[in-house]
């Protein structure tokens, strides 16, 4: 950067490593949300428990705690999952999106339809999880 | 799109991630901290080149979904080098303060003080500082420092800076873009707007007219190419719906142009008229979504990448609107 008055010694031999490394790590993960296969797993498991607690609450007419069951466990887990999904099965990540979107359009607008599209969001999570090769969590309680 | 090399390449030398993981953290000892612990920094921004004021933007993730919001952050940027010849030392340089910027179409006070990590529900954004310049390309090293709940942090993330703009930048000739407005014959609705799988396109006022209709006009125009169903950015907000509510207010005196990214996803198909816009030039990957602003004369005055607040949104429109 220029003007860098005041400069300071951040690291040593490590940061030639440190360049590439992380330059991997920020812009992999930025694309792809990759991550180690079990986290993945726990992190999609979570994604679909978040969706089932939703559809919950959305049934009992609590589309507040619906909306924020939903952002707050599940919205960033189901958008790695697409992201990794992309990359070897567009299909299921565009069931995946498709499902979402249809979610997240009514969990503002509070429609009559809101568990119903919630329970496909499930069947559409847990059919991207299957294309990762990863354990498929069962469909809600 | 496919993958171009250089991502192959880097995922090729992930092997590399581990010692950089054993090596990164903070000078101070502090990266057993138990806020540092589980905290990660993510680069945010699309597309930096050297020797321009660039925005610089950034978000912070806990591993428990939640996300860093409010207050400022402090960055320190250091050149690292190039693959063919990475630094063996590098130098920071001057502090740089970032503050918080909600995505667009929250309803949230940003001035709240001190970062806090909030559940997403509460508040999603990213920290970001404006006219920063990188003095180089080649990959650079960011630190970011701050608090989180009271505790302090340091954490730090990488990226490339390019010679020049890979996409669209400020200062360039907006493309003249003949973009298929609603209605077009022989044009799938879900190919003008992901949102269409009723047939239906949504916001008009946004599928009406061509950039290039709007530029030969005279007349300012905001164009958000973006993918309001297949966003796979986790900051993916109602950029679209921000930009329609600007539309409304604004369109008397500036033109508003939506482009769906995605012709046809499955396929990976890109619309010509948003590769016009995003396609970056090295042929590297996509990514969305952008919102750029023209003036009266043609030329491109700001551009968003991936998240902006409204409140930038807003000034962007309105400096171009007063012009006309």
């Amino acid at each position: 950067m220029t003007g860098g008055r005041g400069r300071a010694h951040v690291a040593g031999v490590c940061l030639g490593i440190l360049v590439v490394g992380l330059g991997v790590a920020a812009y992999s993960r930025w694309s792809d949300g990759d991550e180690s296969d079990a986290g993945s797993s726990s992190r999609w498991s979570a994604a679909v428990t978040g969706v089932c607690t939703a559809t919950e609450q959305a049934r009992a007419g609590d589309v507040a705690g619906a909306r924020r069951t939903f952002l707050d466990d599940s919205h960033d887990p189901l958008h790695l999952l697409a992201n990794e999904v992309s990359e070897d099965d567009r299909g299921a990540a565009a069931e995946l999106l498709e499902a979402k979107e249809r979610v997240e359009s009514e969990l503002e607008q509070g429609p009559a339809s809101l568990s119903r599209d919630l329970e496909a969001l499930v069947a559409a999570t847990r059919d991207a999880i299957r294309t990762t090769d990863g354990p498929v969590p069962g469909p809600c309680p | 799109m496919k993958p171009g090399p250089w991502r192959r390449a880097l995922v090729a030398a992930g092997a590399l991630l581990l010692a950089a993981t054993a090596c990164s953290g903070s000078d101070d000892g502090a990266s057993d901290d138990a806020a540092a612990a589980t905290i990660s920094a993510e680069v945010a921004s699309f597309d930096l080149a050297a020797g321009r004021g660039e925005r610089f933007i950034l978000g912070f993730f806990a591993g428990d979904n939640r996300v860093l919001a409010y207050g400022n952050v402090t960055l320190r940027f250091a050149y690292a080098g190039t693959r063919e010849a990475p630094q063996q030392e590098a130098m920071a340089g001057a502090p740089v303060e970032a503050s918080y910027l909600p995505v667009a179409g929250q309803d949230i006070d940003p001035d709240k003080p001190s970062p806090r990590l909030v559940a997403p529900s509460e508040a999603r954004g990213v920290y970001g500082a404006t006219g920063v310049r990188f003095d180089r390309p080649g990959f650079w090293a960011v630190v970011a420092a701050g608090t989180a709940d009271g505790e302090p942090f340091e954490l730090d993330a990488a990226f490339e800076v390019k010679a020049a703009p890979q996409v669209v930048a400020a200062g360039e000739p907006a493309p003249r873009t003949e973009n298929p407005v609603a209605g077009a014959p022989g044009v799938d609705p879900v190919a003008i707007d992901s949102r269409a799988d009723d047939g239906e396109i949504p916001d008009p006022e946004l599928h009406s007219t061509t950039v290039a209709g709007a530029l030969a006009g005279g007349r300012p125009v905001v164009v958000v190419v973006s993918t309001p169903v297949f966003c796979v950015s986790r900051f993916c907000g109602p950029i679209t719906e921000s930009v329609q509510e600007l539309a409304q207010e604004f369109g008397d005196r500036v033109d508003f142009v939506h482009l769906e990214v995605w012709q046809d996803f499955e396929n990976q198909v890109v619309n010509p008229a948003a590769a016009e816009w995003i396609s970056p030039r090295d042929g590297g990957d996509l990514r969305e979504p952008w919102v750029f602003v023209a003036g009266a004369d043609g030329s491109v005055t700001e551009r968003f990448d991936n998240a902006v607040t409204d409140t930038d949104l807003r000034r962007a429109v309105e400096a171009v609107a007063a012009s006309v």
